[in-house]
């Protein structure tokens, strides 16, 4: 299958069942929203290594947030509901009570989403101690607030927020003609992705250059770099799948509330990299032999839709 | 279900318990079987027909029961109610609404004592005036209503919300002496005057006057700035209290304007206490002059 001047691989990506949330991070200005937001979802690449794995969703305008103040909306993603607990907790005590001017807030709504419930875990309902018994706890339609006196006002959060069980490690491997050609169509495909609500892509940038594979030849490691698509390997690894043609191949992992969320980014960043066209030369995918994972996004049936574009046209901001 | 409409023959010059005059307990009889059905009164009981003209249209979604004519000798009107929608087109006697847990009890005239004492859940809606410890606790009990909406569009009498511990309670008009007394949590806000004594012996929750008190209780404490956030959150809380319960009933939309007009960028004036117990209760008075 090709689109474009990009060849589409007869494979797919191998997603996990992962526990996920959203808050809703207001602030005076949007800036200390995003300061926070910034902070809360930092060292989150990986649940390797990091315990989640999380990203800025969108932005969210003053008439849409719960307290009518410029917000932002974070999506976690953890292998366990206890990790996702310990993680929440960590974080937002850390990063978004410690930021001037923010609350927090519950980002499911159990009545609309798709995805499947899961449990719900504490927020202010731990980090309400940070008061030292001056906190105050306030019941406003239905929901429970916790307001912790801190020195710039109160700090005001949710008593709890609902988590959902969530899918994580779709993703898209772009090979192409060289570094340039690859970055280029790498950001044009997260740029897509970021358009769509319920999927974030937590590496940096949203891109990760060191994919891997699971074990390794040294006692310990869990995993290791992922030798089939390393380029100075070609011709070293019995596994590489590269040819001469391929200078460079970077990897876009996205984890999503529903399998049709993380479809349809996967749709969208498949549509975005072929157009930005030029020097992505295949579009592959990261499985396990699908015997891990129990999500398969096959990437033929999610390009299938994609319509071809004349090649002066691409311009990879479609 | 069904729409139960009792309409009133004549007062009977005694109290009568209301408490049978359910929906949900009613709504699967038929006309006749509810006029044999039997309500307490005092040491004597009687029954639904000799007090009530019966009338039973099936066509409707939910249950719904309607008294109309003027029930104030009808005591424990909607208590224990757990759901669907029961209204009254006059008054209604004491305790109406008590222990309620769920549904909508509509009062087109006043309500007697203890009007929505210790409910939990639900809406009650009171378009006239009520009488003392609205919201309250019965003698000897230690929690007045635990959770949902009371909302008395005229006035209130004395110990309004005593003991009160979680919901809202609304009052259009004045209170009473000692409003908000003894109140471990919850939201009280009262749109005219308030009597002596308020917020006596009040630990936590949150008593909003929409007028200036002549004086702040001395064991009360200025309560600070910086709560700008609760402030938005809360004003848009009450205007979503209001809205849903004028959409109710549209008696009553005129004197909720106060509440569901405040504006949330402007934080109101703070004091904390009461002091001579836990302390962390707060006033907000809105009106500065």
């Amino acid at each position: 299958m090709q689109i474009n001047d990009t060849l589409i691989d007869d494979t797919f990506a191998e997603a996990f069942p992962m526990k996920a949330t959203r808050l809703v991070i207001t602030a005076h200005t949007p800036r200390w929203a995003r300061a926070a937001a910034d902070s809360l979802t930092g060292f989150a690449t990986s649940v390797i290594d990091c315990g989640c794995e999380a990203g800025i969703e969108h932005d969210i305008a003053p008439d849409a947030t719960p307290d009518g103040r410029p917000g932002i909306s974070v999506l976690i993603f953890a292998v366990s509901s206890k990790e996702l607990v310990k993680q929440i907790a960590r974080r937002v005590g850390q990063c978004v009570l410690t930021c001037p001017t923010t609350a927090v807030y519950n980002g499911i709504d159990p009545a609309t989403t798709r995805a499947p419930l899961s449990d719900v875990a504490p927020l202010g309902g731990s980090l309400r101690f940070f008061g030292d018994g001056w906190q105050i706890s306030k019941v406003l339609g239905g929901v429970r607030y916790w307001r912790v006196p801190v020195m710039d006002g109160e700090f005001v959060c949710e008593e709890s927020v609902q988590t959902v069980k969530a899918v994580g490690g779709g993703n898209l491997l772009l090979l192409a003609r060289d570094l340039d050609s690859a970055l280029a169509g790498a950001e044009a495909a997260v740029a897509a992705m970021h358009r769509l609500a319920n999927v974030i892509t937590p590496f940096p940038g949203g891109v990760v250059r060191s994919g891997s594979k699971i074990g390794s030849k040294y006692r310990g490691a869990v995993a290791s770099t992922n030798d089939a698509f390393c380029p100075t390997l070609t011709g070293l690894s019995r596994r590489s799948e590269l040819d001469a043609q391929t200078g460079c191949v970077l990897e876009i992992v996205i984890d999503g509330l529903t399998d049709a969320d993380v479809g349809a980014a996967m749709t969208a960043g498949i549509e975005a990299a072929s157009a930005a066209g030029k020097g992505v030369v295949r579009i592959s995918a990261g499985n396990y032999g699908g015997k891990l994972g129990p999500y398969h996004f096959k990437l033929r049936e999610l390009a299938a839709g994609i319509v071809q574009r004349p090649k002066n046209t691409t311009d990879g901001a479609t | 279900m069904s729409t139960i409409t009792l309409r009133v023959k004549t007062a009977p010059g005694f109290r009568v318990d209301g408490s049978p005059l359910l929906p949900s307990a009613l709504s699967a009889l038929s006309g006749a079987e509810i006029a044999h059905r039997m309500l307490p009164a005092g040491n004597e009981a009687c029954a639904i027909g000799d007090l009530f003209d019966v009338a039973v249209d099936t066509n409707g979604d939910d249950a719904r029961l309607v008294i109309e004519g003027d029930a104030s000798w009808l005591d424990r009107l909607g208590a224990q109610l757990d759901a669907g929608s029961l209204r009254v087109s006059g008054s209604a006697g004491d305790y109406a609404g008590m222990r309620m847990t769920g549904g909508t009890l509509d009062i087109a005239g006043d309500a007697g004592h203890f009007a929505g004492c210790e409910m939990s859940g639900g809406t009650l809606v009171v378009a006239g005036d009520c009488g003392d410890f609205a919201a309250g606790a019965l003698p000897g009990d230690m929690e007045g209503m635990t959770g949902g909406t009371l909302i008395v569009a005229g006035n209130a009498g004395a110990r309004l919300g005593d003991r009160m511990r979680r919901g809202t309670l609304l009052i259009g008009g004045d209170a009473g002496d000692y409003a908000a007394s003894r109140i471990v949590a919850g939201t009280i806000g009262i749109s005219g005057r308030v009597g002596a004594h308020y917020g006596y012996g009040m630990r936590r929750g949150t008593l909003l006057m929409l007028q200036r008190p002549e004086r702040i209780p001395p064991t009360f404490t200025t309560g600070g700035c910086g709560f700008d956030v609760f402030w938005s959150l809360f004003t848009r809380a009450l205007k979503a209290e209001c809205d849903a319960a004028s959409a109710a009933s549209t008696a009553i939309t005129q004197r909720l304007k106060p509440f569901a007009a405040l504006d949330g960028r402007t934080p109101p004036q703070r004091y904390a206490g009461d002091l001579a117990v836990d302390g962390r209760g707060e006033l907000l008075i809105v009106a500065g002059e």
